[in-house]
């Protein structure tokens, strides 16, 4: 096993700034002490082996937090910091934590004692992150402790992140990607600024050039942002790194941050992965992503990529133990065995670069964040007490329905409330029926890629 | 009159009521007023007001006060 960045032994190697926040900042030396300490909290209540809810926000406490339950081994399903009460009451009815931690600091921590578990959780269980944290999808991946060490050394690798690194991390940590970014800049030693800042607050350009920020990550929609507030005309001489992921950045822009990184003398990383691979599976190397736009690259050290079927199919690791849709299946042991089918069609060129050409999987990214749309078919047709059809590609959600006045429904209000989702991101068409196959199921290729 | 087509563009790409668009609404203030909601009002105000509204004047619209006086800013030197 490779080292292990939540370990005592290997923080306390470290020296320099491990975390900053707009209020404040911690050394490797006392993040370890408080991880220390807290351990020994979660020790004491003698919780080892059980399951724990725990929101992350950018703060220095939820790292405190996910760490020392890493260490207690305490296995901690990683919650975004503003799921609805509603989705999150869902989740804790089917997987009944006898841990709940709370967002108001350290001592904010709930111990359910009839939920407190006979046989304690599979040794090698370390992690859980849900599929889709923004619509609480009670199917979770689950993650080892090796899938955790492995896939940030690995990013530590290929990113060659060194100890004097300082990223700016604005994604959520209880997203796969933001956590890797935590993640593999703890396993290098490096500095990690958690912020909720995007570039259209007035502060962010500021953060980025008053804290001598090193490197950024970012959804798709985070570079349209960057792009749009004039990123590419500022100077900022300590950024050295971009990295970007979470679903396909259109080519126009992945050729601008290209020539804009080779003329400033910067690297930007397009790369690909999924949650089900505890975060990263391929990286373009920045030095041919001018020739090798729209690929999602090579696989990442220690991994392999491979086609059958016409299905992506990538071997590793990091690959999870497998999924979890109740709470017995959380003892379930390793199924995947490294191989993870992607659900992702694709092809490989001459050079040994992947592409990917389509999805198998009924999900759909809106501004990086994955939702099942089978999911929000079901919370639909429960609220509104309807039938719906909900189809869409990268960066549309298509709804149909066959109610009477979309907008007396409130279709929009309980996407934004419930799920989050903007209503730019939604289509409502009005139907008379759903369209249907010829077996009477409904035919969600009408409305693909429209 | 220009005002309650900045308000129209505002209800339109943010989905809510008259009543919410206040001077005092800014970005960030309430959950519909998100990143993306940001992207797409300032698309909306673009096609609304046939104008290119320039990067840093992206991050100044921040609230809706700013949104009109950016909008007018932007108005006036067409005119000019």
């Amino acid at each position: 096993m490779s080292k292990l960045f939540w370990s005592e032994e290997h923080l306390k190697s470290l020296t320099g700034t491990a975390i900053i926040t707009d209020k404040s900042s911690v050394s490797y030396s006392d993040l370890n002490d408080m991880v220390r300490s807290y351990q020994g909290v979660l020790e004491n209540l003698n919780l080892k082996g059980n399951l724990a809810f725990l929101p992350m926000q950018s703060n220095i406490e939820s790292v405190i937090k996910y760490l020392a339950c890493l260490r207690a081994s305490v296995v901690p399903l990683l919650l975004a910091s503003d799921l609805s009460e509603s989705l999150k009451c869902n989740l804790y009815d089917l997987y009944t934590p006898a841990i709940s931690f709370g967002s108001k600091g350290l001592n904010d921590i709930e111990v359910n004692e009839t939920s407190r578990l006979k046989d304690r959780l599979p040794r090698d269980l370390a992690l859980l992150l849900s599929t889709s944290g923004s619509t609480g999808s009670p199917k979770l991946v689950r993650l080892s402790a090796n899938n955790l060490s492995t896939n940030a050394v690995a990013i530590s690798e290929f990113l060659e992140i060194g100890p004097d690194e300082k990223a700016f991390c604005t994604l959520p940590l209880s997203y796969s990607y933001g956590l890797s970014v935590l993640n593999s800049h703890l396993s290098s030693g490096a500095s990690v600024y958690l912020s909720d800042q995007t570039p259209f607050n007035e502060g962010y350009f500021d953060t980025l050039v008053g804290e001598k920020i090193s490197s950024i990550s970012g959804v798709p929609f985070f570079y349209q942002m960057l792009f749009r507030t004039g990123f590419l005309d500022k100077d900022l001489p300590s950024l050295k790194v971009m990295t970007q992921a979470g679903g396909k950045l259109g080519d126009k822009y992945v050729q601008k941050f290209s020539q804009y990184a080779a003329s400033e003398g910067k690297k930007f990383f397009v790369m690909y992965g999924q949650t089900e691979a505890t975060a990263r599976i391929s990286y373009v190397p920045p030095n041919t992503l001018d020739d090798k736009i729209g690929s999602i690259g090579i696989p990442i050290p220690g991994g392999t990529l491979s086609i059958c079927d016409h299905e992506l199919v990538y071997e590793g690791p990091n690959v999870m133990l497998g999924y979890a849709q109740v709470k017995q299946d959380l003892f379930m042991g390793d199924i995947q065995r490294q191989v993870l089918r992607t659900g992702d069609l694709g092809t490989v060129d001459g050079d040994g670069f992947y592409y990917i050409t389509g999805r198998i999987k009924r999900f759909v990214k809106l501004a990086g964040s994955r939702f099942g749309l089978d999911e929000l078919e079901a919370g639909l047709e429960d609220r509104f007490s309807s039938s719906f059809l909900v189809a869409g590609k990268d960066e549309k959600l298509i709804i149909a329905s066959t109610l009477p006045g979309i907008e007396e429904y409130g279709i929009y209000e309980f996407l934004q409330n419930q799920f989050s989702i903007n209503r730019t991101f939604v289509k409502v068409v009005s139907v008379d029926n759903l369209p249907m196959t010829a077996n009477g199921k409904k035919d969600y290729s009408v409305f693909r890629g429209s | 009159m220009m005002e309650e087509r900045v308000r129209g563009v505002f209800m339109e790409c943010l989905g809510v009521t008259r009543d919410v668009v206040t001077d005092q609404l800014e970005y960030g203030s309430i959950p519909q007023w998100d990143s993306v909601a940001h992207m797409s009002l300032i698309v909306g105000l673009e096609d609304e007001f046939d104008i290119m509204i320039e990067t840093d004047d992206v991050i100044d619209l921040s609230s809706f006060e700013m949104a009109k006086e950016i909008v007018n800013k932007y108005l006036q030197e067409i005119n000019e």
